[in-house]
């Protein structure tokens, strides 16, 4: 009797890239398959494996995996452990590689043979594609790619990511593998011999001298700009200069964009409160959606302007600089710098923050960057920001044409770093594992210019994913609250605003005891809700809340006007402080859900920042009346 | 081991080499609990024989040094650092 085999994964020869951190396997893929995956410049980019599919001329196609960086294969963090499983077919529903594309970067040769070498002895088939072989070159570093397959006993390829066609070498290798699989590099002699890190150096040097690329080549260009960057004194000035430029420039630049963003609905909601008798669509479409929808898009231009700076950033290498000079920092609360890009990314958004969080070896550091993670000022609070801000805080430059409230802004996620600092302290006092030293070994990549047409990709992605966010949840969201506070319709002689007579109403007013302490009415209190799904609806339902909250037809579209003369200062900062605190997305949850693999991180997170959220806004709403 | 002994005395470490002055990494040995390290420092490229330079550190406290070793760039917390020993 014959046993089958099941074959649970799709069928086709599979090529795995496997590479060093930070040596362009993300690029190559990106070009080999036409994908738009995340790429930048350092380590730990790709935490999990991607999969796409590369069409060859003769229009047949390869499954190809793009997977973590890694020096070797003993693994020390997460996304290290992803690669070393799937090269030993550890992993349900994948096979092993058929073809393993060793990803090498040409200016660090050493580095990356040692790799190739690991890899070699697991017994894959293997390739090499030489990497950014033209900024090799430019460097004088002139790598002999027939010498170095002869040396190796592996087909050598001199690929440049980054330059269309740069994968043209790559390509016909693969082709010509798939034309005649003989062509695949034959399983290698020492097979599964016992690894050998001394061994494997010593092999690696002998080809380098024989390839005469034994000399160290010094990366001057990177080096003096680390002599200002990384200076003791004149590089934590230029951190905090760059950081402060980026909060100036959310207010500076946004304006006139947001303006006519704003304008543009305010036409719309005329024309077509003109176009159409009274009737509840006409609301709906007005109150609901325009009031809704347009309260939030008009953050659009500094949500832009926060991401070009990180992308510029992210590509210029400078990040784990910035982690390096916040590290003495970080260790004083018990975590190394290698939190600092998980939680910079948080910044963003904290979902990819905490999936990245996976570089991080020790897993103690790992999972309170997790916990302080959500405390980092996403892009999704900056519309509640700005909105309470813009109505609250007076428009006025002071000394040197800074902006008040750019720097009110720039105070608020400084005073979400100090209370993540202050939560990891905590845990640092009260763990003892927390008063251990932590490993840092933190690669710093050469400075790279960053590059406009990916610069200009990821605002492009950014700007999908921000629309896709309102035209779905959002919209969604808008819409459900219009229903509820909209029925059942108030009497006709109704005495105080329709919405009162909601359902929302009636809830917002039942949820307002418990909010009443830190100063918010019930119109915050029913906006607070649909806020849990994402925070940005807090925006968008306090404009259908207020316009419909309006008796008669005196509907002002312009939501911050009227907050300004309807709360009182201290209830519009206390909802600020709220804000910086507060475990208002359930996305967020989830995902710690999912890393951490049960409930009680979540759970944990969700009860110390709903505890900090209402106490520091009963604080502000205290303390304002005394300042002011 | 006894044989070395004169060595592990005048050598220095990464800690307190001079800076910006190529060194050649000689052996690396990890006190203390975190035994891992050597093992870490080793696979990242930390190996005998490489060209070692401290290229900053920190002139007061203890921030991390950095150092170029072969041709990548790395940032090494103190005890990272003590743990390379150079000639």
């Amino acid at each position: 009797m014959k046993e089958s085999i099941v074959h649970v994964h799709p069928p086709g020869l599979l090529f795995a890239l496997v590479g060093n951190p930070n040596c362009g396997k993300t690029a190559l893929f990106n070009r080999l398959t036409g994908s738009r995956q995340k790429v930048a410049n350092y380590a730990g980019v790709t935490v999990e494996r991607k999969e796409g599919q590369l069409r060859t001329s003769s229009g047949k196609r390869v499954r190809i995996l793009d997977l973590p960086g890694t020096d070797s294969l003993y693994p020390r963090s997460p996304d290290e452990r992803v690669t070393c499983e799937i090269l030993n077919g550890q992993v349900f529903g994948e096979k092993i590689p058929d073809v393993v594309v060793c990803v090498i970067d040409a200016t660090n040769l050493r580095r990356g043979l040692r790799l190739v070498l690991g890899v070699q002895r697991l017994g894959l088939p293997c390739l090499v594609a030489l990497n950014m072989s033209d900024e090799a070159h430019a460097r004088g570093i002139d790598i002999d790619a027939n010498a170095l397959s002869k040396a190796l006993g592996l087909l050598v390829v001199p690929t440049v990511a980054i330059k269309s066609a740069g994968d043209a070498a790559l390509r016909t290798a693969i082709e010509a593998m798939l034309e005649d699989r003989t062509k695949i590099a034959p399983i290698p002699s020492n097979r599964h011999t016992k690894p050998a890190i001394i061994e494997d150096h010593q092999q690696v040097q002998d080809i380098l001298t024989s390839l005469g690329l034994d000399r160290v080549i010094p990366d001057t260009k990177s080096e003096r700009l680390d002599r200002v960057l990384l200076h003791p004194i004149v590089g934590p000035i230029i951190l905090l200069a760059v950081l402060f430029l980026i909060f100036q420039a959310m207010f500076g630049w946004a304006q006139a964009p947001m303006s006519w963003i704003e304008s543009g609905f305010e036409w719309l909601a005329e024309l077509i409160s003109s176009a159409l008798p009274d009737h509840w669509f006409r609301s709906l479409l007005v109150e609901g959606i325009i009031a809704g929808v347009g309260g939030v898009v008009v953050f659009l231009p500094q949500i832009l302007i926060l991401f070009f700076f990180i992308l510029v950033l992210e590509e210029s290498g400078y990040l784990p600089r910035a982690a390096y000079l916040l590290d003495r920092l970080m260790g004083s609360v018990g975590l190394s710098g290698r939190s600092f890009i998980p939680l910079l990314s948080s910044f963003a958004c904290a979902i990819p923050g905490i999936i990245a969080a996976r570089t991080i070896p020790n897993s103690r550091d790992r999972w309170v960057t997790i916990m302080i993670a959500p405390l980092m000022t996403c892009s999704a609070r900056l519309p509640v920001y700005t909105l309470l801000i813009s109505a609250f805080i007076p428009r006025y430059s002071t000394w040197g044409g800074l902006e008040l409230q750019g720097l009110v802004m720039f105070g608020l996620y400084i005073a979400a770093i100090l209370g993540a600092m202050a939560v990891a302290w905590l845990l640092k006092t009260l763990t003892r594992s927390g008063r251990q030293i932590r490993p840092l070994m933190m690669a710093l990549p050469t400075y790279r210019l960053p590059n406009p047409l990916s610069v200009t990709i990821g605002l492009w992605q950014r700007a999908n994913i921000f629309m896709k966010r309102v035209g779905g949840i959002i919209l969604a969201m808008t819409v459900g609250l219009w229903f509820l506070a909209s029925y059942p319709a108030p009497p006709v002689n109704a005495l105080v605003s329709p919405i009162e007579y909601s359902y929302a109403g009636m809830l917002g007013q039942w949820l307002a005891v418990i909010v009443e302490p830190i100063g918010f009415n019930w119109q915050i209190a029913i906006a607070l809700i649909p806020g849990m799904a994402a925070r940005e609806v807090a925006v968008s339902a306090l404009g259908t809340v207020y316009a419909l909250s309006v008796v008669g037809d005196d509907i002002d579209s312009a939501l911050i006007p009227l907050l300004a003369q309807q709360w009182s200062v201290a209830t519009g900062m206390a909802l600020l402080a709220w804000y910086v605190f507060a475990p208002q997305c359930l996305a967020t949850l989830a995902t710690i859900k999912r890393e951490t693999g049960g409930w009680a991180m979540p759970l944990a997170a969700a009860a110390y920042m709903f505890v900090l959220a209402y106490g520091a806004a009963w604080l502000v709403y205290r303390l304002t009346p005394l300042l002011f | 081991m006894n044989d070395n002994h004169y060595y592990l005395k005048a050598m220095q470490t990464l800690l307190t080499a001079k800076i910006k002055t190529p060194f050649k990494v000689h052996h690396l040995t990890c006190d203390g609990p975190n035994t891992e390290c050597a093992n870490h420092l080793q696979q990242i490229g930390f190996l005998p024989g490489e060209e070692v330079v401290v290229q900053h550190r920190a002139r007061f406290g203890a921030g991390p040094i950095v150092a170029r070793i072969g041709a990548s760039t790395f940032a090494l917390r103190h005890n990272e650092a003590a743990c390379i020993f150079v000639a």
